[in-house]
């Protein structure tokens, strides 16, 4: 569904991104792993569209369709979902207003009938449970104010409500506490399925852990220096990254 | 004829002015020769250009009976009692359930010679001056405390001119009673081929225990000069908001005078100011505190388009002897775009000792990250601007106070605020 060929991008000057390939089927889980500043969220946000970004060339297929010509919106309403390593917040506009116009919207684009507000809460009530999200927080401006742990549940809540088709995932299980950690993590493994895609960045073994992926890659300075199944991030979380730069480092 | 950069004399003293009325108002005539409109150099008309006003040459404005005008807040009939004020000229008044008398009609008693200028005569100048040697009708709205339930006072000043550019001067006095309360809504707008001035002024006593509700909306045509010199003077334990919407008129500006005069009073101020096109607007918003244990909140936010400028500034003087008061002053404002310009200034003077003051000001564009999140999310560029534009002047728009009109205000702004970016 998403095959990524060749991608060069920058931040003003700074070039980030140094030809990065990656091809994600349906029902894949790939995680991405990799030091401080390799250039993870970078990719994340790239592929989302973020217009901080320049991509300097390469290709980005998406579902067939070339997904850098798409604007931000068009990606999210064609089903790519990306949750935010440091979620924004925006006083002023309501969590739940915030949610039911976004899937109303995504909806809408995909020819079915916007929800009511009676069928958006009971829809609503559902997934709230299942991420173990209080009601209340619903009603506070969307991530005003809300703790760490709050902001990354609230991540996985949106992705549970409008159930994308691919979900780039960018450490939404950093800085959580172990409860919190296990319901982030059945949140991904409820919306894993045969029909979607699933791109994990994180740095710690402990969210594979519940959520096995098919693939590892290994993000250093702009580049996937080497790729592996479930085993590479064991071996990464015990060795770290020296090994890896020094045995396939480009320089 | 009126040139305002001359001595104005020609304009015939009303046969409704008594001796106390003309007394007053050749006290305007004698300020208005001395201190005449302020000059780009005088200390705070720097950034507020009104020479395209100095400009024209403005006749009184006639009574006008155009059936056909235009009904700017049609949606408050039945829910608002309403009298409209036309060129300067107040309308029926009767029949409101309010205790109204004007000078013209004959039905005062006396007490708007006795309350005229006494909510803060001597703080005003210039426009201030102006309208005091020109007004030629005044309208006095008095409120008792008694347990009748009332609907909101719509007050509308509306100009009609034709092809000539045309000045009004009008004059409003409120004044509430000890324990009384009152709802008004005040609104400016009109319709004309030529420029028009709007010079008004709202004097408002309030007695000990009272409360005013208060809600202005300047939504003025592209012709009008909007000048709302607003007094007003608080006893013992009183409470005043005021909500104000500007998004009208080529050149506005509001002059506000609020005096706490006696311990435990308090006040609110919020303003919104939508600007757009080439747009000039100025705010002066000042609080005096000249008592003990008084409250004030300024909240001023604007959002300014197109090439529109604005200039805000908040006073807060905490004069000696007003110990424990308690002032704050919040400025914030958005520009969608590079050719717009905000100046916002918030002012403390503090004479006393035992005071919690603040004040801050900012001044930033729409923010990046808020706007891509919502897109991320499915939002059009287009609905994540709104969302975040709506929830920047939520302050004012969802907390109107006056319940019954809150929500056709609140949906009005919403409307408004749709064409900021053009
Ligand atoms: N707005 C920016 N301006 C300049 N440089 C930036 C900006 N954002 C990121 N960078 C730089 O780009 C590089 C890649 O950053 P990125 O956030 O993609 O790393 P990351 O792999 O996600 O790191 P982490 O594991 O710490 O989240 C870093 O060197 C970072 O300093
Ligand atoms: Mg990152």
């Amino acid at each position: 569904m998403l095959n990524v060929k060749n991608l060069h991008a920058s931040i003003g000057e700074n070039k980030i991104l140094k030809g990065i390939s990656l091809k994600v089927n349906k029902g894949e889980v790939h995680a991405i792993m990799g030091p401080n500043g390799s250039g993870k969220s970078t990719f994340s946000q790239v592929i989302a569209g973020n217009p901080a970004y320049q991509v300097n060339s390469g290709d980005v297929l998406y579902e067939g369709e070339n997904l850098l010509d798409m604007q931000p919106h068009l990606r999210a309403r064609a089903g790519l979902f990306m949750g935010f390593q440091y979620p924004v917040e925006i006083p002023g506009v309501t969590n739940i207003y915030f949610l039911k116009n976004s899937l109303n919207a995504i909806r809408v684009a995909n020819g079915l009938q916007p929800l009511d507000a009676y069928e958006f809460n009971d829809y609503l009530g559902q997934k709230m449970d299942e991420v173990g999200i209080s009601r209340e927080l619903t009603r506070r401006a969307v991530n005003s104010g809300f703790s760490g742990g709050e902001k990354k549940r609230n991540e996985i809540l949106q992705l549970l409500v409008l159930n994308p088709k691919l979900a780039i995932l960018d450490e939404t299980d950093s800085g959580l506490d172990i409860d919190a950690l296990k319901t982030v993590a059945s949140g991904v493994e409820k919306f894993r399925s045969q029909n979607n895609g699933v791109i994990l960045v994180t740095h710690y073994q402990r969210l594979l852990d519940f959520i096995p992926p098919d693939f590892v890659h290994v993000l250093i300075d702009g580049e996937i220096v080497l790729s592996g199944d479930s085993k590479l991030a064991l071996e990464l979380e015990a060795r770290g990254y020296n090994w890896v730069k020094e045995e396939n480092g480009s320089d | 004829m009126i040139n305002l950069n001359k001595e104005i004399s020609s304009v015939p003293l009303p046969s409704s002015f008594n001796a106390q009325m003309k007394r007053y108002r050749e006290k305007g005539l004698k300020r208005y020769s001395e201190s005449g409109l302020p000059g780009k150099k005088v200390e705070h008309w720097m950034k507020f250009d009104i020479n395209p006003l100095k400009e024209i040459i403005y006749k009184e404005a006639l009574e006008s009976i155009d059936k056909n005008r235009p009904d700017l807040h049609r949606e408050f009939t039945g829910i608002c009692e309403r009298i409209d004020i036309i060129n300067g000229f107040i309308q029926d008044h009767k029949g409101t359930g309010y205790r109204i008398s004007t000078l013209s009609s004959g039905d005062d008693t006396g007490r708007i010679p006795e309350l005229i200028g006494s909510a803060g005569d001597e703080k005003g100048n210039y426009f201030y001056n102006l309208n005091s040697s020109l007004f030629s009708d005044t309208i006095l709205i008095r409120v008792e405390k008694d347990n009748k339930k009332r609907n909101p006072l719509y007050i509308s000043q509306l100009m009609l001119g034709k092809s000539e550019p045309i000045i009004s001067n009008s004059r409003i006095i409120v004044e509430i009673e000890e324990g009384a309360k009152l709802e008004l809504i005040q609104s400016f707008s009109g319709k004309s081929s030529s420029p028009y001035l709007n010079n008004s002024v709202t004097e408002i006593i309030l007695h000990k225990n009272a409360r005013m509700d208060h809600v202005v909306l300047q939504e003025d045509s592209e012709e009008a000069f909007v000048f709302n010199n607003l007094f007003v003077t608080q006893g013992e334990s009183s409470e005043y908001n005021l909500q104000t919407l500007n998004a009208g008129a080529s050149i506005s500006r509001n002059e506000y005078h609020i005096n706490l005069s006696r311990k435990n009073s308090s006040c609110h101020v919020t303003g919104l100011f939508l600007g757009k096109k080439n747009q000039l607007h100025n705010s002066d918003v000042t609080i005096h505190h000249n008592a003990p244990a008084c409250t004030s909140r300024t909240t001023t936010k604007a959002i300014a388009g197109g090439a529109s400028q604005g200039v805000f500034r908040g006073f807060a003087i905490v004069n000696p002897g007003a110990q424990k008061s308690d002032a704050i002053q919040q400025f914030k404002s958005i520009l969608l775009n590079d050719t717009c310009q905000i100046n916002m200034e918030p002012h403390l003077e503090i004479w006393a000792d035992d005071v919690k003051c603040s004040h801050g000001a900012t001044v930033g564009q729409l923010d990046q990250n808020q706007l891509f999140y919502l897109q991320q999310r499915g939002f059009t560029p287009e609905d994540a601007r709104k969302v975040l534009l709506e929830a920047f002047a939520a302050d004012v728009a969802e907390l109107i106070s006056i319940e019954k009109v809150n929500e056709i205000i609140k949906a009005g702004i919403y409307t408004l605020m749709d064409d900021l970016y053009e």
